[in-house]
């Protein structure tokens, strides 16, 4: 009788570090899985932004000449989605469910909800990491995308400079 | 033999039997477990090697090295549909302007795989023959945009209005244990190739 009990506790036991295998395996498989979706929104988000004016003054027309021609960072007015420059997106948070962004363009779009926090800022070329104080022909955007379904924290950055061509 | 043995021996059938039978499901459990995991990885895999590619190709759209052999990105994009597209880059940084070409074959062109949905995703350059693997990929749909951000209607008789597009993709596994099929999307909502705004 004891033998048979202990051969049960013994089957038991590797019963469930089978299980508890299976599951690990399972829960990195799903991390990875909101990891390419994760990453998928923030190239979206990062496409978008560089598709947009380097900066307000430059949106529509004009050229700035000095870096004292340009904006502040921030929006100008606009309404996600409808900026039109890249500083813009400075400090832009939502969520993917949020169905009162325009077109709902986010709304189950994704399986799992997505948080993302966008920042901007002017950059030094020779130190790229840290925003700048003052002005300069570079901007740098990080996007931060979080979701409850995952532990892990995506971000993504990229710089964006000015050029004019005479 | 007494009835008390008679009953051990029968105990111990049962609980032996039990016991096998626990084995028996827990082996088959490991295999499909093994089995799908490896599939998913896989499939994960072969996504992200489809994304690099596409990403790599569709920013290239209407860039050259020497730009004085395409002074005009306008005429980048020369068709586009929701499953294919046709468009001008210097796809080998060479200074010569190549014609890419993305096709999604039909599921009825891999009838031997045992996925009944998977489909070949060809790439041609200029006039190579087409060129592809079978990934998994069931599903590749393209949605093009105007500069203002509106979704421009199928057919596109004008490719020039393109100036953004969207980019869904749906990969998954050629073969699968019990015909359960792992899924893996992606979505590049916008996909701004710097050239096209060069106008």
């Amino acid at each position: 009788m004891l033998l048979t009990l202990s051969a049960l506790v013994l089957l038991s036991l590797v019963v469930l570090r089978v299980l508890n295998g299976f599951l690990n395996t399972n829960s990195i498989l799903m991390e990875t899985k909101f990891g390419v979706l994760g990453v998928s929104l923030a190239t979206s988000i990062l496409e978008e932004a560089m598709g947009k004016a380097f900066d307000e003054t430059t949106a529509n027309s004009g050229v700035a000449y000095a870096t004292t021609d340009l904006s502040s960072i921030g929006s100008d007015g606009e309404i996600y989605p409808n900026f039109d420059d890249f500083d813009d997106f400075n400090n832009l948070n939502f969520s993917t469910y949020d169905t009162t962004i325009e077109s709902n363009r986010f709304a189950k779009m994704y399986s799992a909800e997505y948080l993302v926090n966008c920042t901007v800022g002017y950059i030094n070329p020779a130190s790229p990491n840290q925003f700048s104080a003052s002005k300069t022909w570079h901007k740098k955007i990080t996007v931060q995308i979080t979701t409850p379904s995952s532990k892990d924290t995506i971000s993504m950055s990229t710089v964006y400079s000015y050029f004019y061509y005479r | 033999m007494g009835f008390s043995t008679l009953i051990d021996i029968l105990g111990s059938i049962m609980i032996g039997g039990i016991l096998l039978m626990i084995l028996l499901r827990l082996n088959d459990s490991a295999v499909q477990n093994s089995f799908q995991y490896n599939c998913e990885a896989i499939t994960q895999r072969n996504l992200v090697e489809i994304v690099q590619l596409l990403e790599h190709d569709f920013r290239k759209i209407g860039f050259c090295k020497d730009w004085n052999n395409f002074p005009d990105p306008t005429k980048a994009i020369i068709a586009a549909d929701s499953t294919t597209i046709t468009f001008l880059c210097d796809v080998d940084s060479d200074k010569d302007m190549d014609t890419l070409r993305y096709i999604l074959g039909s599921s009825d062109e891999l009838l031997q795989t045992p996925n009944p949905n998977d489909k070949m995703l060809y790439r041609q350059v200029n006039n190579e023959p087409l060129g592809g693997a079978n990934l998994g990929v069931t599903q590749f749909k393209l949605t093009y945009f105007d500069s203002f951000g509106v979704e421009i209607p199928f057919p596109i008789l004008t490719p020039s209005e393109i100036y953004t597009m969207q980019i869904d993709l749906v990969v998954e596994d050629v073969v699968a244990y019990n015909q359960e099929y792992n899924r893996v999307f992606w979505r590049q909502i916008r996909l701004a190739a710097r050239n096209l705004g060069n106008r």
